[in-house]
């Protein structure tokens, strides 16, 4: 299991493909097979004759990308600090050396007998598998940088509903005269949760955080809405302090205000449950489900924002479920337990 | 009517309506008026104008349960109606609003020149 504990360690998103990792040698392998194949199938008169015709060609290829990748992996810090093209025509030169040499070990042998005129047509399809291979690298490492996944990240956190900032405001002006200390507890409150916005969040947090911005989420709600929101805290079953990631708490709150509290005319109860099952916490939030709720589609959006924040942090490690029971709606989050002492 | 109105005001947020107390405050000296009642709800809203000794009702349109505009209908059909002014934060809801022969409306966050009264 990884133990990354910020966006920039999440193992996926570790810079390009590293030659020595067999995984990389995998996919190389899956990607000149499949390109052979490929060939092989254009060229193909005869279906019954693939297979051979296939092996004939593997026999000359597996090697000649085998020793490559041995190659390459050993050169490879070398080889990353040149310049990409350089590299690349390197790449090529390396490979079209290989291939010579398997050829001629395999004449010298007389195990196969290559075609003498096959050198050129050989020589243009490995200039081709090269250039396939480094292209998809190149791609696929755009893909996953680093610093893609940390601007999508500030992309997603940015997306707060200015519904709620308009509401906060008003109420504000609403008690300014009345309770003069109350307006300025609201906008401290207020500057308190976009310091938090504005912050880098790429990092997991101690859950202490989280339920601070929560409780002062709350108490803006709470100006306006009054009693009619209420939150039970369940924090029984939860460790002292786990790591979480950044901001899931309180947009979850908020959904929870804006779709179940805000559109009923009864006092609604939001509960929070915070849980941990041997190496995994498990978060529930639920809240009434109200027949008049307008907004239906916005939901889906905030979760699916979550959702794609949880991915950055932990991959495939974690999970959101959302379930309606009981005229209430529930959201379950769960992701790998991290206690903030092993930081 | 008497020289200094007497005024409704609906909202189901209670800071929305301190607000709209505030202002009226500010403009007394032109537009003399006294909040009779609150309402947080069109329900509580609608009772209260039975007894018909309301002026002007200021009314948030959206609201849980029953909302401004419908609140709005009702008060047209009690034997004596308030005028009606529709605070919003939406102007979508204008258009809605002056085809129910409201007085007024008003946008949110509400500022006093926009107040001045009839």
């Amino acid at each position: 299991m990884s133990q990354a504990r910020s966006i920039r360690e999440n193992p996926r998103l570790a810079g390009p493909q590293d030659l020595r990792k067999p995984e990389t040698w995998v996919h190389v392998m899956l990607v000149v097979n499949s390109g052979a194949a490929l060939g092989v199938l254009a060229a193909n008169r005869d279906w019954r004759f693939f297979f051979a015709e296939f092996f004939e060609l593997a026999v000359l290829i597996e090697p000649v990308t085998l020793a490559s990748l041995a190659m390459l992996g050993l050169g490879s810090s070398w080889l990353a600090r040149l310049p990409r093209w350089l590299g690349a025509v390197l790449v090529v030169l390396l490979v079209l050396l290989v291939m010579a040499a398997v050829r001629g070990f395999f004449a010298a042998t007389h195990l196969i007998e290559p075609e003498a005129a096959g050198f050129s047509r050989a020589s243009l399809w490995v200039v081709i598998g090269v250039a396939l291979v480094l292209g998809w690298f190149e791609m696929s490492g755009r893909a996953r940088s680093p610093a893609l996944a940390e601007a999508r990240l500030l992309a997603l956190t940015a997306r707060i509903r200015p519904h709620f900032l308009f509401n906060a405001l008003n109420a504000v002006l609403g008690v300014m005269r009345s309770d003069p200390r109350r307006a300025e507890t609201a906008l401290e409150e207020l500057a308190d949760l976009f310091r938090v916005l504005m912050r880098e969040n790429a990092d997991l947090v101690p859950l202490s955080e989280e339920i601070l911005v929560a409780r002062q989420y709350i108490n803006l709600e709470r100006l306006r809405l009054g009693e009619r929101v209420r939150v039970r805290w369940d924090m029984t079953a939860c460790p002292p302090d786990p790591l979480v990631p950044p901001l899931m708490l309180q947009p979850l709150l908020e959904n929870a205000v804006y779709h179940g509290i805000e559109p009923a005319t009864e006092p609604g109860e939001i509960t929070i449950r915070f849980e941990r099952t041997d190496s995994r916490l498990r978060m529930e939030l639920s809240n009434p489900m109200s027949a008049a709720d307008s907004h239906k589609h916005g939901n889906q959006m905030a979760l699916n924002n979550i959702r794609e924040r949880l991915m950055l942090f932990f991959d495939l490690e974690a999970t959101m479920t959302t379930q309606v029971s009981a005229g209430r709606f529930h959201v379950a989050i769960e992701f790998p337990y991290r206690p903030v002492a092993q930081r | 009517m008497s020289d200094t109105l007497r005024l409704l005001l609906v909202d189901d947020e209670a800071p929305a309506r301190a607000r709209l107390r505030d202002l009226l405050g500010d403009i007394a000296g032109e537009v003399p008026s006294t909040v009779v009642a609150e309402a947080a709800d069109g329900f509580a809203a609608l009772e209260r104008a039975q007894a018909g000794d309301l002026d002007v009702a200021l009314i948030d349109i959206r609201m849980p349960g029953m909302d401004g505009v419908e609140l709005a209908r009702h008060l047209a059909r009690l034997p004596t109606s308030p005028a009606v002014i529709f605070v919003t934060a939406f102007d979508q809801y204008a258009v809605q609003a002056f085809e129910l022969a409201a007085l007024d409306y008003l946008v949110k966050p509400v500022r006093a020149p926009a107040l001045p009264m009839p």
